[in-house]
């Protein structure tokens, strides 16, 4: 008897740590030993499970820390690092496309000559230098992004000059154009965007390699980059689930859902000038309604996070 | 400018550490005995509660012990905590007394006669 009931303890204790990792690391960190205490002692003893009341509070109460903690930084940081995660995924689809290349060539048989191929090895290289350009701007040392930009675009004259190909350069002013002054104006050292938005560069890739399976592989260069196929039908359904999740998200936190908007802008307002000028369809209308766009959306943005910056300097007053 | 009226969960805390220091378990049992079973914190309603009123300087932690293995942390009322429980029950006391004082006026009614006989 007395055994079970340690292991009904330590099995409550598992769960109920499992809930508490709704509140912020650093949250868990001073106090999380001290919830989980309290939380045993109130519950009765034989339970293994927290009662659903305790749970929606954990949860409840854990989320509310992490609004707090994210409001606690202030308007101008909020909007630099919404730009800053909003250029990283913007920028994440170079090395996406690389992927999206690389199961094309491998569907076709032919994987290999990836690498043999000087023009498709510098394309390589690339996407290499664009994880490199992620990394330094996600840990805000822009002196890095600076080099990384530069070798980016050596190795892209380089190559353009071996090759005779401009589409190097296309997609390096078309990812890295955007993305590298964003970075250079916006990352800063002492205000890193979380780790646990990391996940949001993975979207391109989801993205793209769920085009990639209901479609075996997106043509190199010729296909529309990757969150331009949220539009597509068979990428719905993750559009969908990506949508809930940063609805619920924007509930604690702003920025992550304000970075995917952003990037998404951005993408759309590219793709306009890229491939609708080149095909000679109506690009200045579907351009100038995306800039539009863009505008209505960041003030909508700008005003919500000034609201909520408002709203928590009245709570901590 | 006026302060909000307090919410009912904060005052049972705040009520809870009128007679000395306690831990976060204790203030949840002593909350439920005080409000007549009424007011049953939960452990994530409470340490957020008590955030707050940390933040506000109504509370204050005062010792720490370790438990089992665990930090357990003690906490007691401020002048600042007491001050505001004491003006959250004179207003209670005063919107009781509109009520309570008309029903004793009036000669009918059963609340009334109810007041009069206790």
């Amino acid at each position: 008897m007395n055994q079970d009931g340690h292991r009904d303890a330590g099995r409550l204790e598992r769960r109920a740590r499992w809930l508490l990792r709704a509140y912020p690391a650093g949250y868990r960190a001073g106090r999380g030993d001290e919830i989980i205490g309290t939380l045993l002692e109130a519950t009765p003893p034989g339970r293994d499970w927290p009662s659903s009341r305790e749970a929606v509070s954990l949860v409840a109460a854990g989320l509310h820390a992490r609004r707090a903690a994210n409001l606690r930084q202030g308007l101008a940081a909020s909007l630099r690092q919404t730009a800053v995660v909003g250029a990283a995924v913007y920028l994440a689809q170079l090395p996406t496309l690389a992927i999206g290349a690389a199961v094309w060539s491998a569907h076709r048989g032919h994987f290999l000559y990836l690498w043999s191929h000087e023009y498709q090895g510098a394309f390589f290289e690339l996407a290499i230098l664009a994880i490199a350009l992620l990394a330094a701007a996600w840990r805000g040392r822009r002196e890095l992004v600076a080099a990384a930009a530069v070798a980016a675009l050596i190795l892209a004259v380089i190559a353009t000059v071996r090759t005779q190909e401009w589409d190097l350069m296309r997609v390096l002013a078309e990812f890295a154009g955007p993305a590298v002054p964003v970075f250079l104006v916006f990352a800063r050292r002492t205000e890193r965007p979380p780790a646990r938005l990391l996940w949001l560069l993975l979207l391109p890739v989801a993205v793209a390699s769920a085009e990639s399976l209901a479609n075996v592989g997106p043509a190199l260069f010729a296909a529309p980059t990757a969150l331009t196929t949220l539009l597509f039908p068979y990428a719905s359904d993750l559009a969908v689930v990506t949508v809930i999740v940063a609805a619920c998200w924007l509930a604690t936190d702003v920025r992550p859902l304000a970075g995917l908007v952003l990037a998404f802008t951005v993408t759309r307002v590219m793709y306009g000038f890229v491939y609708l000028s080149s095909t000679g369809t109506a690009a200045t209308a579907v351009i100038s309604g995306w800039i539009a766009a863009l505008v209505i959306l960041a003030g909508a943005l700008a005003w919500l996070l000034r609201r909520r910056t408002r709203a928590c300097a009245s709570t901590t007053s | 400018m006026t302060e909000p009226p307090m919410r009912e969960p904060t005052f049972y805390v705040l009520a809870a550490l009128l007679r000395g220091p306690l831990h976060g378990y204790a203030i949840m049992k002593r909350a439920e005995e005080q409000s007549g079973g009424r007011v049953k914190l939960a452990t994530g309603t409470l340490y957020t509660a008590l955030d707050r009123l940390t933040a506000e300087g109504q509370v204050q932690l005062v010792s720490e012990e370790r438990v089992g293995g665990r930090v357990r942390r003690t906490y007691a009322l401020t002048e600042r905590g007491s001050a505001a429980l004491r003006a959250e029950a004179v207003r209670m006391a005063e919107a009781a007394q509109l009520v309570i004082g008309q029903a004793r006026e009036t000669t009918a009614g059963p609340l009334a006669r109810k007041l009069r006989t206790t």
